[in-house]
């Protein structure tokens, strides 16, 4: 009879991308349209002013992704599923409720950015949107999430792509690894909401559920904690290296000749001396993919923590009627963000970084409850955090109050 | 209607109406009545536990709960491994709903006063629960929600002590395909215990139904003894499939549970591709000489009867192993003692067998063509090796049920 070999490239590939553990995939998934307006943004407008704040997000990152991880093969379910059983029906309204908010701005980051990517070539958002939303929709609903997923998980490796820019640039390796240990600061609003952006868009809320829901699919369990931790880090390491450069590539480029970034094609003359005149072409791709990365991911990670959390049946297996709740927020996620969107007039590019400063501003919430939890010698008995990670881990949290409490200062009171 | 939700955080009033204390949990334990009674009152004063029987408790209201005796004359409750904490234990968790076979969150428990005891009547999943907890239940629009309960009867608890003698009677009778449902949607901590619970022939039949993902997660965090258990008692034909999921590690693992015998079979149904009729085929069915009298056959499917899933023919075989013709169980019961199973027998002729190589789709088609439940697997050499049964089939067209 027919043997069936698997000897053709998709099938190794995914292959390969189902064994890679979720450090690596959440340090991909962080390459979404909120992540890449950001770390464009940031160059563009402040150069290498922010280099040290990226430089520590590094620790801030890996600190809470491996808390995130632990948590996740101690108690083998998810995160609003744990807050529900030691912290009662309140708190987790509360966090389910941040992070709802949360997750339709990141959504609408995709739709924005998903809309930009397209506009390079002149095509309207408003075919651009409604279409776009209506094939996730239908793949989620028909076609097989965990496929497409990986798929587009693959094309975040795009983002290497930066990393090549960044040395034809030929920049000052010396000055930017300056920048990386120069604390500077501005006393502006606009400087305060972008450094909360990118601290947001790195450490997000939705990827603290992600994390943590991706261990205990995989059913890992605490044997393989150690080599999840390397994992951890060397994906954090990914995260950071990836946003270096693209704000490296940005800064050499457009902050050098004083370009604001209004839409994707100013963000794409980043990559022109790279692709020179295909850098249109190469970032719109970019941005596509990463957004529909988001746009696929976070629709359903939305409805499972929801769900989990309030005890309501969920998956694409149950019917409609038992479903309806899992149904219901899945095409509320989608349908939100991309009618937002469709307002004439607002300016994508930005609206995308706002909702990544949301995210920072409202991650506190969400990691405070992760502190408590991972401290909970009842729940995560030996493997509480050690000093080190608390310390790092509380310091992120303080540092994003502190910036937020600066932000409001600065924008009512004109501290500047 | 009383809710848990009413009583947690309650003033505890003595019958001089001094205030002993706030209600921490409350102590309820099973004890094989259809709704269990609530035994204590779990306190807090300062930062110690503190807990009195629930002999000591006059009434209880929305927010209050008051005493029949002095503060200082309350009995000291001493705590049971058995006792289950409706807050620590139940509230918020992860149950099974034993009715609609599902996993569901508790939000509330029901509580009413029967023949002169507290018990606990039923779960509340509803909505209603959910915004109960939440003070907000009152209010339009959410008063416009209903609560629905569960029966306490139709629940299970899953519990850290979850146990074999402690799993309900309605829950052990479900089918195993549903109870394969409820193991995937509990968390892996939680399913591990639910199989561990089971007995071990049941716990084979649970895992047989699984997604192959979900036995995978089972291999990795069952400990090896139940595991090897579990493995005893499924059949080769669907060991197999499942060990060619595995990587080569994995397999090791399973291979060094085996019984020598079973170890052999196993190894030459992993030669076989998957979909083919070799692939497919279980070997476990009943043969016969044709020489044998139908008392001598009754007699021989009553002794393995015992270590088969089905039984629906008897295979006549002559020397060389070679399939000649089939015996239903109904001409088993029909015809008299003494009569050869040669004279009663239905022959089968070669193209009414498949050979192991088969594909599905030429398996199909001959089982549709002959109107066969069962189909004949025999080698090269005409050897009869095992049979293809029509929900093998069936598994293979609609993979997800």
């Amino acid at each position: 009879m027919v043997k069936k070999r698997i000897n053709s490239f998709w099938p190794r590939v995914m292959v390969f991308l189902a064994v890679l553990g979720p450090g690596i995939i959440a340090a991909c998934a962080n390459n979404d349209a909120g992540g890449i307006s950001t770390y464009s943004i940031v160059g563009a407008d402040f150069g290498g002013k922010m280099m040290w704040i990226l430089f520590l997000v590094m620790f801030s990152t890996a600190v809470t992704q491996e808390m995130g991880v632990r948590i996740g093969l101690v108690t083998r379910q998810g995160l609003g599923g744990v807050i529900r059983e030691y912290f009662g029906v309140r708190w987790v309204a509360l966090v389910m409720l941040t992070m709802l908010i949360t997750n339709l701005g990141t959504m609408t980051a995709e739709f924005s950015g998903l809309a930009e990517s397209f506009e390079i070539f002149g095509i309207s958002k408003y075919w651009v949107v409604p279409l776009g939303a209506l094939v996730i929709w239908l793949i989620l609903y028909k076609g097989s999430f965990k496929t497409t997923q990986r798929v587009f998980l693959l094309f975040s490796f795009f983002y290497l792509v930066y990393i090549v820019n960044g040395f034809i640039i030929k920049p000052d390796f010396a000055a930017a690894a300056k920048d990386l240990v120069t604390p500077t600061l501005e006393w502006t609003p606009h400087f305060l909401i972008t450094m909360i952006a990118l601290i947001g868009t790195t450490i997000t809320p939705w990827g603290q559920f992600f994390i943590q829901s991706y261990v205990v699919d995989k059913g890992l369990d605490i044997k393989h904690y150690p080599a999840e931790k390397l994992e951890v880090y060397l994906g954090s390491v990914f995260t950071i290296v990836i946003g270096f450069f693209i704000i490296l590539s940005t800064a050499a480029t457009l902050h050098a000749a004083g370009i604001k970034i209004t839409d994707a094609k100013d963000a794409a003359l980043a990559l022109k001396p790279l692709a020179g005149n295909f850098a249109q072409l190469l970032f719109a791709f970019g941005l596509f993919t990463g957004s529909m990365l988001g746009a696929f991911i976070l629709p359903v990670a939305t409805a499972y923590a929801t769900c989990q959390a309030f005890g309501w049946e969920y998956g694409f297996d149950t019917d409609w009627k038992h479903g309806k709740y899992f149904y219901t927020t899945i095409l509320l996620t989608i349908a939100l963000p991309a009618l937002f969107v469709l307002i004439p007039g607002i300016p994508l590019f930005r609206v995308m970084l706002l909702t990544q400063s949301i995210n920072g501003i409202l991650l506190p919430i969400i990691l405070i409850f992760v502190m408590k939890i991972i401290n909970n010698k009842e729940i995560m008995g030996n493997y509480v955090n050690k000093p080190l990670s608390n310390i790092i881990a509380w310091l992120t949290v303080g540092g994003l109050i502190l910036c937020t409490a600066l932000l409001v200062a600065t924008t009512f009171f004109g501290m500047a | 209607m009383f809710f848990v939700s009413h009583l947690l955080g309650a003033d505890i009033m003595d019958s001089a109406d001094k205030t002993v204390g706030k209600v921490w949990d409350l102590v309820c334990r099973p004890n094989g009545e259809k709704y269990p009674p609530l035994v204590a009152v779990v306190y807090k004063q300062g930062k110690e536990m503190k807990a009195f029987g629930f002999g000591d408790v006059e009434n209880i209201g929305k927010g209050e709960i008051s005493l029949n005796t002095l503060a200082g004359k309350v009995a000291p409750y001493g705590f049971h491994a058995h006792d289950v904490w409706l807050a620590r234990d139940i509230l918020d968790k992860q149950i099974v709903d034993l009715q609609g076979t599902r996993v569901v969150r508790v939000n509330d428990l029901r509580i009413s006063f029967i023949e002169g005891e507290f018990r606990i009547l039923g779960i509340d999943v509803s909505t209603r629960g959910l915004l109960r907890r939440m003070g907000l239940d009152r209010y339009a629009p959410f008063s416009w929600f209903k609560s629905t309960f569960i029966d306490w009867e139709k629940v299970q608890v899953m519990g850290k002590a979850l146990k074999l003698s402690n799993l309900s009677e309605e829950l052990v009778k479900l089918h195993p395909a549903d109870l394969a449902n409820i193991v995937e949607d509990l968390n892996p901590n939680q399913s591990n215990r639910l199989l561990q619970a089971l007995d071990a022939k049941m716990a084979a039949k649970v895992f047989e139904e699984l997604e192959p993902e979900a036995k995978q997660q089972i291999l990795k965090s069952l400990d090896s003894k139940k595991l090897s258990g579990i493995i005893s008692h499924i059949p080769v034909d669907e060991l197999v499939d499942y060990m060619k999921t595995l990587t080569m590690n994995d397999r090791r693992k399973i291979m060094s549970d085996l019984s020598d015998v079973k170890k052999k079979t196993v190894q030459e149904f992993l030669q076989y591709e998957d979909n083919t009729a070799g692939g497919l085929m279980t070997t476990e069915f009943v043969k016969a000489k044709p020489a044998i009298t139908v008392a001598e056959a009754r007699e021989h499917v009553r002794e393995v009867s015992e270590g088969l899933r089905s039984i629906n023919f008897i295979y006549i075989v002559n020397e060389k192993n070679e399939l000649l013709g089939i015996v239903s169980m109904r001409s088993l019961i029909v015809y008299p003692h003494e009569q050869k199973l040669r004279s009663i027998m239905k022959k089968i002729r070669a193209h009414q067998t498949v050979h192991v190589d088969a594909d599905i789709a030429h398996i199909a088609k001959i089982m549709t063509k002959y109107n066969l439940h069962t189909v004949a697997v025999v080698d090269t050499e005409n050897k009869l090796v095992g049979l293809v049964t029509v929900d093998d089939i069936l598994r293979h067209f609609v993979p997800k049920a």
